[in-house]
Protein backbone atom coordinates (compact mmCIF):
# COMPACT_ATOMS: atom_id res chain seq x y z
CA UNK A 1 0.00 0.00 0.00
CA UNK A 2 2.86 2.74 0.66
CA UNK A 3 3.95 2.20 -2.73
CA UNK A 4 0.94 4.42 -3.51
CA UNK A 5 2.96 7.32 -1.76
CA UNK A 6 4.29 8.36 -5.47
CA UNK A 7 5.26 12.14 -5.18
CA UNK A 8 3.36 14.18 -7.38
CA UNK A 9 6.40 16.14 -8.84
CA UNK A 10 7.18 15.40 -12.63
CA UNK A 11 10.74 16.21 -12.87
CA UNK A 12 11.64 17.06 -15.96
CA UNK A 13 14.87 19.21 -16.88
CA UNK A 14 12.58 22.80 -17.90
CA UNK A 15 13.72 26.41 -16.82
CA UNK A 16 9.87 26.08 -14.66
CA UNK A 17 11.20 23.96 -12.91
CA UNK A 18 14.74 25.56 -11.90
CA UNK A 19 12.83 28.69 -10.83
CA UNK A 20 12.69 28.78 -7.20
CA UNK A 21 9.87 27.32 -5.13
CA UNK A 22 9.40 30.84 -3.70
CA UNK A 23 9.18 32.23 -7.07
CA UNK A 24 6.24 29.86 -8.15
CA UNK A 25 4.63 29.83 -4.68
CA UNK A 26 3.90 33.92 -4.51
CA UNK A 27 3.34 33.40 -8.83
CA UNK A 28 0.40 31.39 -8.02
CA UNK A 29 -1.15 32.58 -5.03
CA UNK A 30 -0.83 36.23 -7.03
CA UNK A 31 -2.88 33.97 -10.10
CA UNK A 32 -5.45 32.34 -7.50
CA UNK A 33 -6.09 35.84 -5.68
CA UNK A 34 -6.54 37.80 -9.08
CA UNK A 35 -8.90 34.58 -10.21
CA UNK A 36 -11.36 35.30 -6.80
CA UNK A 37 -12.90 38.42 -8.68
CA UNK A 38 -14.04 37.48 -12.10
CA UNK A 39 -13.01 39.27 -15.05
CA UNK A 40 -12.76 38.59 -18.59
CA UNK A 41 -9.18 39.52 -19.18
CA UNK A 42 -8.29 37.59 -15.98
CA UNK A 43 -9.71 34.59 -17.24
CA UNK A 44 -7.56 34.95 -20.23
CA UNK A 45 -4.78 35.17 -19.10
CA UNK A 46 -4.60 32.73 -16.97
CA UNK A 47 -5.93 30.25 -19.10
CA UNK A 48 -3.18 30.85 -21.89
CA UNK A 49 -0.68 31.59 -19.04
CA UNK A 50 -1.71 27.91 -18.16
CA UNK A 51 -1.34 26.50 -21.14
CA UNK A 52 2.11 28.18 -21.81
CA UNK A 53 3.40 26.91 -18.38
CA UNK A 54 2.88 23.67 -19.01
CA UNK A 55 4.61 23.90 -22.19
CA UNK A 56 7.39 25.42 -21.17
CA UNK A 57 7.11 22.78 -18.20
CA UNK A 58 7.27 19.71 -20.47
CA UNK A 59 4.46 18.52 -18.56
CA UNK A 60 2.35 15.37 -19.65
CA UNK A 61 -1.17 17.09 -20.75
CA UNK A 62 -3.02 13.73 -19.30
CA UNK A 63 -1.55 15.28 -15.86
CA UNK A 64 -4.23 17.60 -16.08
CA UNK A 65 -6.90 15.53 -17.72
CA UNK A 66 -6.36 12.83 -14.54
CA UNK A 67 -6.69 16.32 -12.34
CA UNK A 68 -10.06 17.30 -14.28
CA UNK A 69 -11.45 13.58 -13.84
CA UNK A 70 -10.45 13.70 -9.93
CA UNK A 71 -12.52 17.23 -9.46
CA UNK A 72 -15.43 16.69 -11.91
CA UNK A 73 -18.04 14.88 -9.71
CA UNK A 74 -17.37 18.22 -7.53
CA UNK A 75 -17.82 20.59 -10.12
CA UNK A 76 -20.47 18.94 -11.89
CA UNK A 77 -22.02 19.92 -8.45
CA UNK A 78 -21.54 23.38 -8.25
CA UNK A 79 -22.53 23.83 -11.76
CA UNK A 80 -25.87 21.99 -11.45
CA UNK A 81 -26.61 23.92 -7.83
CA UNK A 82 -25.36 27.38 -9.72
CA UNK A 83 -27.52 27.08 -12.75
CA UNK A 84 -30.56 25.42 -11.32
CA UNK A 85 -32.61 28.19 -10.71
CA UNK A 86 -36.24 28.33 -8.68
CA UNK A 87 -37.28 31.56 -9.58
CA UNK A 88 -37.75 30.29 -13.47
CA UNK A 89 -40.28 27.71 -13.04
CA UNK A 90 -42.75 30.65 -12.73
CA UNK A 91 -45.99 30.19 -14.89
CA UNK A 92 -44.78 32.29 -17.63
CA UNK A 93 -41.76 30.18 -18.23
CA UNK A 94 -44.08 27.16 -18.16
CA UNK A 95 -45.88 28.48 -21.50
CA UNK A 96 -46.86 25.43 -23.83
CA UNK A 97 -44.24 25.04 -26.66
CA UNK A 98 -45.92 25.96 -30.37
CA UNK A 99 -47.73 23.00 -31.83
CA UNK A 100 -45.15 21.86 -34.62
CA UNK A 101 -42.49 21.98 -31.73
CA UNK A 102 -40.74 19.04 -31.71
CA UNK A 103 -40.82 16.86 -28.21
CA UNK A 104 -36.37 18.00 -28.40
CA UNK A 105 -37.55 21.51 -28.57
CA UNK A 106 -40.25 21.24 -25.80
CA UNK A 107 -37.77 19.34 -23.33
CA UNK A 108 -35.22 22.16 -23.95
CA UNK A 109 -37.75 24.77 -23.27
CA UNK A 110 -38.76 22.77 -19.80
CA UNK A 111 -35.03 22.55 -19.16
CA UNK A 112 -34.52 26.27 -19.74
CA UNK A 113 -37.04 27.31 -17.44
CA UNK A 114 -35.12 25.49 -14.60
CA UNK A 115 -31.76 26.42 -16.13
CA UNK A 116 -32.01 30.33 -17.57
CA UNK A 117 -29.02 31.17 -19.97
CA UNK A 118 -27.49 33.76 -17.54
CA UNK A 119 -27.52 31.57 -14.78
CA UNK A 120 -25.45 28.93 -16.88
CA UNK A 121 -23.11 30.99 -18.01
CA UNK A 122 -22.79 31.91 -14.49
CA UNK A 123 -22.53 28.75 -13.54
CA UNK A 124 -19.59 27.54 -16.33
CA UNK A 125 -17.28 30.92 -15.27
CA UNK A 126 -17.35 29.90 -11.83
CA UNK A 127 -16.59 26.07 -13.18
CA UNK A 128 -13.60 27.44 -15.14
CA UNK A 129 -12.20 29.61 -12.51
CA UNK A 130 -12.07 26.97 -10.11
CA UNK A 131 -10.60 24.66 -12.89
CA UNK A 132 -8.13 27.71 -13.05
CA UNK A 133 -7.79 27.54 -9.98
CA UNK A 134 -7.17 23.59 -9.41
CA UNK A 135 -5.12 23.49 -12.44
CA UNK A 136 -2.86 26.11 -11.36
CA UNK A 137 -1.98 24.91 -7.82
CA UNK A 138 -1.58 20.97 -9.63
CA UNK A 139 1.10 22.79 -11.90
CA UNK A 140 3.24 24.00 -9.41
CA UNK A 141 2.99 20.98 -7.16
CA UNK A 142 4.42 19.19 -10.54
CA UNK A 143 7.26 21.20 -10.80
CA UNK A 144 8.34 21.41 -7.09
CA UNK A 145 10.00 19.06 -5.27
CA UNK A 146 8.90 18.72 -1.99
CA UNK A 147 12.47 19.17 -0.52
CA UNK A 148 12.31 22.92 -2.47
CA UNK A 149 9.01 23.50 -1.20
CA UNK A 150 9.87 22.55 2.08
CA UNK A 151 12.40 25.13 2.16
CA UNK A 152 10.34 27.84 0.86
CA UNK A 153 7.59 27.35 3.88
CA UNK A 154 10.58 26.82 6.39
CA UNK A 155 11.55 30.63 5.42
CA UNK A 156 8.20 31.82 5.46
CA UNK A 157 8.15 30.81 8.98
CA UNK A 158 11.53 31.62 9.64
CA UNK A 159 10.35 34.74 11.01
CA UNK A 160 7.92 33.83 13.71
CA UNK A 161 9.90 33.32 16.82
CA UNK A 162 7.57 30.34 18.53
CA UNK A 163 7.40 28.23 14.95
CA UNK A 164 10.89 26.17 15.20
CA UNK A 165 11.96 25.93 11.96
CA UNK A 166 15.02 22.75 12.38
CA UNK A 167 11.91 20.89 14.66
CA UNK A 168 9.12 21.41 11.47
CA UNK A 169 11.69 19.95 8.95
CA UNK A 170 12.28 17.15 11.24
CA UNK A 171 8.28 16.58 11.88
CA UNK A 172 7.14 16.34 8.29
CA UNK A 173 10.01 13.90 7.92
CA UNK A 174 9.04 11.85 10.77
CA UNK A 175 5.27 11.95 9.48
CA UNK A 176 6.55 10.78 6.31
CA UNK A 177 8.06 8.10 7.06
CA UNK A 178 5.16 7.09 9.73
CA UNK A 179 2.12 7.43 6.98
CA UNK A 180 4.47 5.06 4.46
CA UNK A 181 4.47 2.69 8.08
CA UNK A 182 1.10 2.47 9.27
CA UNK A 183 -0.41 2.35 5.94
CA UNK A 184 1.39 -1.25 6.06
CA UNK A 185 -0.12 -1.35 9.62
CA UNK A 186 -3.45 -1.07 8.40
CA UNK A 187 -3.26 -3.14 5.55
CA UNK A 188 -2.36 -6.47 8.06
CA UNK A 189 -5.17 -5.09 10.19
CA UNK A 190 -7.50 -5.54 7.03
CA UNK A 191 -6.15 -8.69 5.90
CA UNK A 192 -6.33 -9.95 9.93
CA UNK A 193 -9.70 -9.24 10.07
CA UNK A 194 -10.62 -10.73 6.35
CA UNK A 195 -9.21 -14.13 7.85
CA UNK A 196 -11.45 -13.59 10.79
CA UNK A 197 -14.55 -13.41 8.58
CA UNK A 198 -14.73 -10.12 9.26
CA UNK A 199 -15.44 -7.81 6.68
CA UNK A 200 -18.67 -10.47 6.02
CA UNK A 201 -20.56 -8.02 8.89
CA UNK A 202 -22.47 -5.25 7.18
CA UNK A 203 -22.26 -2.75 9.81
CA UNK A 204 -19.10 -0.26 9.18
CA UNK A 205 -19.03 0.76 12.21
CA UNK A 206 -18.21 -2.56 12.91
CA UNK A 207 -15.20 -2.57 11.05
CA UNK A 208 -14.15 0.76 12.56
CA UNK A 209 -14.29 -0.64 15.92
CA UNK A 210 -11.93 -3.45 14.86
CA UNK A 211 -9.55 -1.53 12.98
CA UNK A 212 -8.85 1.85 14.59
CA UNK A 213 -7.77 0.95 18.00
CA UNK A 214 -5.76 -1.59 16.71
CA UNK A 215 -3.99 0.79 14.45
CA UNK A 216 -3.92 3.23 17.16
CA UNK A 217 -2.19 0.66 19.37
CA UNK A 218 0.70 -0.40 16.92
CA UNK A 219 0.84 3.73 16.28
CA UNK A 220 2.04 4.22 19.81
CA UNK A 221 4.26 1.13 19.94
CA UNK A 222 6.05 2.66 16.95
CA UNK A 223 6.53 6.29 18.93
CA UNK A 224 8.33 4.83 22.16
CA UNK A 225 10.87 2.97 19.55
CA UNK A 226 11.15 5.90 17.73
CA UNK A 227 11.50 8.51 20.30
CA UNK A 228 14.01 6.06 22.16
CA UNK A 229 16.11 5.90 19.03
CA UNK A 230 15.99 9.55 18.40
CA UNK A 231 16.98 10.29 21.82
CA UNK A 232 19.96 7.89 21.61
CA UNK A 233 21.01 9.43 18.09
CA UNK A 234 21.71 12.88 20.56
CA UNK A 235 18.51 14.67 18.72
CA UNK A 236 19.02 18.45 18.90
CA UNK A 237 17.29 21.55 17.34
CA UNK A 238 20.21 24.54 18.74
CA UNK A 239 21.46 23.50 14.50
CA UNK A 240 20.49 26.18 12.39
CA UNK A 241 17.72 25.43 9.29
CA UNK A 242 20.02 26.67 5.91
CA UNK A 243 17.85 28.28 3.33
CA UNK A 244 19.39 29.84 0.12
CA UNK A 245 18.42 33.15 -0.23
CA UNK A 246 15.53 34.28 -2.50
CA UNK A 247 17.25 35.18 -5.99
CA UNK A 248 16.07 39.19 -6.71
CA UNK A 249 15.30 38.98 -10.22
CA UNK A 250 12.90 36.50 -9.25
CA UNK A 251 11.56 38.43 -6.79
CA UNK A 252 10.68 40.68 -8.80
CA UNK A 253 9.47 39.07 -11.40
CA UNK A 254 6.48 37.76 -8.82
CA UNK A 255 5.96 41.96 -7.97
CA UNK A 256 5.49 42.50 -11.55
CA UNK A 257 2.84 39.38 -12.30
CA UNK A 258 0.88 40.23 -9.43
CA UNK A 259 0.99 44.38 -9.96
CA UNK A 260 0.27 43.22 -14.24
CA UNK A 261 -2.70 41.05 -12.35
CA UNK A 262 -4.46 43.95 -10.38
CA UNK A 263 -4.17 46.23 -13.21
CA UNK A 264 -6.07 43.75 -15.28
CA UNK A 265 -8.97 44.30 -12.55
CA UNK A 266 -9.06 48.17 -13.45
CA UNK A 267 -9.03 48.05 -16.80
CA UNK B 1 16.85 17.67 24.46
CA UNK B 2 14.78 15.57 26.59
CA UNK B 3 13.24 12.53 26.36
CA UNK B 4 9.83 13.38 27.10
CA UNK B 5 9.67 16.70 24.38
CA UNK B 6 11.24 14.08 21.98
CA UNK B 7 8.11 11.47 23.16
CA UNK B 8 5.60 14.34 22.18
CA UNK B 9 7.32 15.42 18.98
CA UNK B 10 7.31 12.42 17.94
CA UNK B 11 3.19 11.74 19.75
CA UNK B 12 2.46 14.68 17.03
CA UNK B 13 3.79 13.01 13.76
CA UNK B 14 2.03 9.97 14.58
CA UNK B 15 -1.20 12.09 14.65
CA UNK B 16 -0.52 13.69 11.38
CA UNK B 17 0.38 10.07 9.90
CA UNK B 18 -3.10 9.00 11.32
CA UNK B 19 -5.12 11.84 9.55
CA UNK B 20 -3.57 10.75 6.64
CA UNK B 21 -4.18 7.66 6.60
CA UNK B 22 -7.91 8.25 8.39
CA UNK B 23 -8.06 9.89 4.82
CA UNK B 24 -7.47 6.85 3.00
CA UNK B 25 -9.83 4.63 4.82
CA UNK B 26 -13.61 4.81 3.32
CA UNK B 27 -16.67 3.56 4.83
CA UNK B 28 -19.13 2.39 2.65
CA UNK B 29 -21.84 4.73 3.50
CA UNK B 30 -24.42 5.94 1.17
CA UNK B 31 -23.84 7.20 -2.57
CA UNK B 32 -20.60 8.55 -1.76
CA UNK B 33 -17.95 6.48 0.57
CA UNK B 34 -17.21 8.32 3.65
CA UNK B 35 -13.35 9.00 4.79
CA UNK B 36 -12.16 9.54 8.23
CA UNK B 37 -10.05 12.47 8.40
CA UNK B 38 -12.32 14.32 10.49
CA UNK B 39 -12.49 11.56 12.58
CA UNK B 40 -8.66 11.85 13.27
CA UNK B 41 -8.70 15.56 13.42
CA UNK B 42 -11.48 15.45 16.51
CA UNK B 43 -9.26 12.43 17.91
CA UNK B 44 -5.96 14.90 17.82
CA UNK B 45 -7.65 17.07 20.16
CA UNK B 46 -9.34 15.14 21.91
CA UNK B 47 -6.59 12.65 22.74
CA UNK B 48 -3.37 15.23 21.98
CA UNK B 49 -4.85 18.92 23.56
CA UNK B 50 -5.28 21.67 22.31
CA UNK B 51 -1.57 23.09 21.12
CA UNK B 52 -0.46 19.39 19.93
CA UNK B 53 -3.63 19.01 18.60
CA UNK B 54 -3.81 21.56 16.48
CA UNK B 55 0.21 21.55 15.99
CA UNK B 56 -0.69 17.88 14.54
CA UNK B 57 -3.19 19.59 12.33
CA UNK B 58 -0.34 22.05 11.00
CA UNK B 59 1.92 19.87 10.04
CA UNK B 60 -0.84 17.57 8.10
CA UNK B 61 -2.14 20.71 5.61
CA UNK B 62 1.80 21.49 5.40
CA UNK B 63 2.65 17.90 3.93
CA UNK B 64 -0.19 18.23 1.83
CA UNK B 65 0.10 21.92 0.10
CA UNK B 66 4.02 20.29 0.19
CA UNK B 67 1.95 18.05 -2.46
CA UNK B 68 2.67 14.68 -0.72
CA UNK B 69 -0.55 12.39 -0.61
CA UNK B 70 -2.33 12.55 2.36
CA UNK B 71 -5.43 14.19 1.51
CA UNK B 72 -8.56 11.53 0.40
CA UNK B 73 -7.81 9.36 -2.22
CA UNK B 74 -3.70 10.06 -2.13
CA UNK B 75 -4.41 13.07 -3.38
CA UNK B 76 -2.32 16.48 -2.19
CA UNK B 77 -0.84 19.75 -3.36
CA UNK B 78 -1.69 23.30 -3.10
CA UNK B 79 -5.06 23.05 -5.19
CA UNK B 80 -6.28 21.35 -1.95
CA UNK B 81 -5.45 24.16 -0.25
CA UNK B 82 -6.30 27.32 -2.38
CA UNK B 83 -9.30 25.52 -3.80
CA UNK B 84 -12.57 25.17 -2.96
CA UNK B 85 -12.36 22.77 -0.40
CA UNK B 86 -9.66 24.67 1.19
CA UNK B 87 -11.90 26.05 4.03
CA UNK B 88 -12.47 22.87 5.50
CA UNK B 89 -9.05 21.63 5.37
CA UNK B 90 -7.79 24.65 7.22
CA UNK B 91 -10.73 24.59 9.69
CA UNK B 92 -8.87 21.12 10.95
CA UNK B 93 -6.50 23.46 12.44
CA UNK B 94 -9.16 25.35 14.87
CA UNK B 95 -11.49 22.01 15.19
CA UNK B 96 -8.33 20.16 16.60
CA UNK B 97 -7.49 23.04 18.67
CA UNK B 98 -11.32 23.79 19.79
CA UNK B 99 -11.64 19.89 20.85
CA UNK B 100 -8.97 19.74 22.75
CA UNK B 101 -9.03 23.00 24.50
CA UNK B 102 -12.94 22.39 25.72
CA UNK B 103 -12.10 18.23 26.56
CA UNK B 104 -8.53 18.51 27.37
CA UNK B 105 -8.57 19.98 31.04
CA UNK B 106 -10.68 17.46 32.90
CA UNK B 107 -11.45 14.93 30.26
CA UNK B 108 -14.99 13.57 30.79
CA UNK B 109 -18.02 12.35 28.35
CA UNK B 110 -19.77 15.41 27.96
CA UNK B 111 -16.65 17.84 27.78
CA UNK B 112 -15.88 14.71 24.97
CA UNK B 113 -19.19 15.41 23.84
CA UNK B 114 -19.58 19.27 23.82
CA UNK B 115 -15.98 18.90 22.42
CA UNK B 116 -16.69 17.16 19.05
CA UNK B 117 -19.56 19.08 18.30
CA UNK B 118 -17.72 22.80 18.76
CA UNK B 119 -14.68 21.11 16.68
CA UNK B 120 -17.09 20.15 13.78
CA UNK B 121 -18.63 23.56 13.93
CA UNK B 122 -15.49 25.07 13.96
CA UNK B 123 -15.01 23.09 10.66
CA UNK B 124 -17.90 24.21 9.09
CA UNK B 125 -17.53 27.65 10.35
CA UNK B 126 -13.87 28.30 8.24
CA UNK B 127 -15.30 25.86 5.05
CA UNK B 128 -18.54 26.71 4.14
CA UNK B 129 -17.72 30.87 3.99
CA UNK B 130 -14.73 30.29 2.28
CA UNK B 131 -16.47 27.51 -0.45
CA UNK B 132 -18.99 31.02 -1.21
CA UNK B 133 -16.30 32.96 -1.63
CA UNK B 134 -14.55 30.95 -4.14
CA UNK B 135 -17.70 29.83 -5.81
CA UNK B 136 -19.26 32.92 -5.90
CA UNK B 137 -22.75 31.31 -4.58
CA UNK B 138 -25.46 32.06 -2.85
CA UNK B 139 -25.58 31.26 1.30
CA UNK B 140 -29.00 28.83 0.51
CA UNK B 141 -27.29 27.33 -2.14
CA UNK B 142 -23.32 26.84 -0.89
CA UNK B 143 -24.49 25.68 2.69
CA UNK B 144 -26.89 22.77 0.14
CA UNK B 145 -23.75 21.94 -1.85
CA UNK B 146 -21.13 22.24 1.33
CA UNK B 147 -22.81 21.45 4.49
CA UNK B 148 -26.15 19.36 4.56
CA UNK B 149 -25.04 16.66 2.83
CA UNK B 150 -22.24 16.14 5.17
CA UNK B 151 -24.12 16.56 8.58
CA UNK B 152 -24.98 12.77 8.96
CA UNK B 153 -21.89 11.06 8.21
CA UNK B 154 -20.19 14.27 9.85
CA UNK B 155 -22.29 13.13 13.32
CA UNK B 156 -21.80 9.32 13.30
CA UNK B 157 -17.78 10.28 12.68
CA UNK B 158 -18.07 12.64 15.60
CA UNK B 159 -19.93 10.11 17.62
CA UNK B 160 -16.89 7.59 16.90
CA UNK B 161 -13.93 9.81 17.99
CA UNK B 162 -15.55 10.21 21.00
CA UNK B 163 -16.01 6.46 21.25
CA UNK B 164 -12.81 6.13 20.34
CA UNK B 165 -10.94 8.39 22.85
CA UNK B 166 -12.32 6.53 25.76
CA UNK B 167 -11.17 3.70 24.61
CA UNK B 168 -8.05 4.73 23.45
CA UNK B 169 -7.09 7.07 26.30
CA UNK B 170 -6.18 4.21 28.53
CA UNK B 171 -3.62 3.23 26.55
CA UNK B 172 -2.11 6.69 25.85
CA UNK B 173 -2.48 6.53 29.19
CA UNK B 174 -0.04 3.88 29.87
CA UNK B 175 2.64 4.82 27.07
CA UNK B 176 2.58 8.66 27.50
CA UNK B 177 1.52 9.55 31.37
CA UNK B 178 2.71 13.30 30.64
CA UNK B 179 1.19 13.87 27.58
CA UNK B 180 -2.25 12.37 28.63
CA UNK B 181 -1.92 14.35 31.72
Amino acid sequence: MARRLALHYVPRPSPVHRLDARTKLFAVLAVTCALLRPAGPVFAVATLGLSGVVMAARLPWNLLGRTVRGWLPFLVGIFVVQAFSPAGMGPADLSPAPSTASAVQEGLAFLGSFFPPDAVVRALLTVWRLLLMVLWAVVFTAVTRPRDLQDAVLWLLRPLPFLPARRIAVMAALSLRFFALLLDDLEEIRLARKARLGDRRRNPFHGLRTTVPALFRKALARTESTALALAARGYREDLPARVPPWPLNQATGVCLLAAFLAALHLF
Amino acid sequence: MPLESIRQMVLVCLMTALTAVGAQIAVPIGPVPMVLTNLFVLLAGLLLGPRRGAAAMGLYLLLGAVGLPVFANFKGGFAHLLGPTGGYLLGFVGASWIAGAVSHPKPNRFADILAVILGTLVIYAVGVPWLKAVTGMTWAKTLAVGMLPFLAGDAAKAAAAVMLAWSIRPALVRHMPVVSA
